[in-house]
């Protein structure tokens, strides 16, 4: 019976300090992942802010949590067009919205078509300005617009605390690295070509703070070759389409993450 | 033979008791952390950019719910309990066509998209008022134009269209 508590006491203490040194090599290949990734992170940052256009497609699947808890999943498209600096497009379909949205140099414009309404916010800034201050201020958010503000000065680098390796997979016929990442606010991951200039062919985010930990997964088609004309960031709205305003975001009632964190 | 054990070595006994315990509260806190929870009438849903700047504020992330759900902080085990239904917004899930309007018919998938809950919008009312803010309209709507204002006039209550985020919603308002 000793033998047998010895033998206990033993498995219990040395238990433990073997999963201390498991995680210390863990954390070791953690460490070098990581600088690889950031490694990648940055040339994908630095390829896409060096474009002076960009055009690209998305096919997304987003959940959504119901009021119960239970978990739907939505898709949809969207198509970017954006000639820096300050003219973007976005066409936005899914299974719930549909929404076009149009920067020239001044306005917002963003026009539902099926309700046959738009709205207007006045923006003498970049797209990328004008985008980020509609988030804050209006709670806008379209899905996946933010490639265009990857690795441009003056705009925060992606946000990385670790990274793991997930390994190698296809994409639209192409080799792909599976990078998997968190940060602060999410988990995301991207799937990325081997190129010396990389592009993200599909990205999925895991909001971890929100209630049923949501998922966004999209996949992006490069449409590298297609011509973008100016008359494409003109927005076209029927006369019979009506103006509405915006709602803002109630800073008050916005809460910080430290409070999420807190609560 | 645990028992036996136990009792022969409080000490460990003692210690094995703490970190059940110590264990089942981090446990609790660490369902609570990972649901910071959320108010009725909205839905919740998940960042759609990487870029922190693109996404839609964090009142998008709703916190504490304003009531818990299940009665409970954490979430029954599967089978325990049975599980609130949900109940699609506003007459069946965005049906919301009817009177004159100009809206195509022929979608039915509601307005499944996330969505803050009223609160997070300036001038918006909460609690009881809350449901002065609705995202699908009831049918026999029609819509009104007074003074270059668009408005929805549904079996005499008056709504204004407005955009909460990528969303449309309506706000009652007095008759213009």
């Amino acid at each position: 019976m000793k033998a047998l508590h010895l033998s206990c006491l033993c498995m219990a203490l040395l238990g433990p300090l073997s999963w201390a040194q498991q995680d210390a090599a863990t954390d070791k290949v953690n460490t070098v992942a990581t600088a690889e990734a950031i490694q990648i992170v940055r040339a994908l940052e630095k390829h896409l802010s060096g474009k002076s256009r960009l055009a690209y497609e998305t096919e997304f699947t987003s959940d959504v949590v119901l009021d119960n808890g239970q978990k739907i999943q939505i898709a949809g498209t969207t198509r970017v067009y954006f000639k820096r600096p300050n003219q973007l497009m976005v066409e936005l379909h899914s299974d719930s919205l549909s929404r076009l949205l149009y920067h020239d140099g001044t306005l917002l414009t963003v026009i539902a078509p099926e309700e046959k309404y738009y709205g207007t916010i006045a923006a003498s800034t970049s797209s990328i300005d004008a985008l980020m201050g509609a988030a804050k201020e209006y709670g806008l958010e379209i899905p996946l617009v933010d490639l265009i503000a990857w690795g441009v000065k003056g705009t925060d680098a992606l946000p990385v605390e670790s990274a793991v390796y997930i390994g190698e997979s296809e994409l639209q016929g192409e080799k792909v690295d599976h990078w998997a990442f968190r940060g602060p606010q999410q988990d995301w991951e991207v799937w990325v070509t081997r190129e010396e200039e990389p592009l993200p062919l599909k990205i999925s985010t895991v909001s971890y703070r929100a209630f049923g930990q949501p998922r966004f997964t999209a996949t992006i088609n490069w449409q590298e070759r297609t011509s973008i004309t100016d008359k494409l960031f003109v927005p076209d709205i029927d006369k019979d389409f009506h103006k509405i305003p915006f709602k803002k975001l109630n800073p008050a009632k916005a809460p910080t993450a430290r409070e999420v964190e807190n609560d | 033979m645990t028992e036996y054990f136990l009792s022969k070595h409080p000490i460990f006994a003692r210690t094995l008791t703490a970190v059940i315990v110590a264990g089942g509260l981090l446990w609790v806190a660490g369902e609570s952390f990972a649901r910071p929870g959320f108010g009725g009438g909205h839905f919740g849903g998940p960042h759609m950019n990487i870029h922190p700047g693109f996404s839609a504020g964090r009142g998008m992330r709703p916190v504490r719910p304003a009531r818990p759900l299940d009665g409970g902080g954490h979430r029954p085990a599967p089978g325990h309990r049975p599980r609130p239904e949900h109940r699609p917004p506003h007459g069946g899930g965005g049906d919301h066509h009817g009177g004159n309007d100009h809206h195509h018919d022929g979608h039915h998938h509601g307005r499944y998209w996330p969505y803050p809950r009223p609160g997070y919008w300036a001038g918006a009312a909460t609690g009881a008022a809350a449901a002065a803010i609705i995202y699908n309209l009831p049918a026999g709507c029609i819509q009104r134009v007074v003074n270059g204002v668009v408005y929805q006039e549904c079996g005499g209550t008056w709504y204004r269209p407005s955009y909460a985020g990528t969303q449309v919603v309506y706000e009652v308002v007095p008759a213009p």
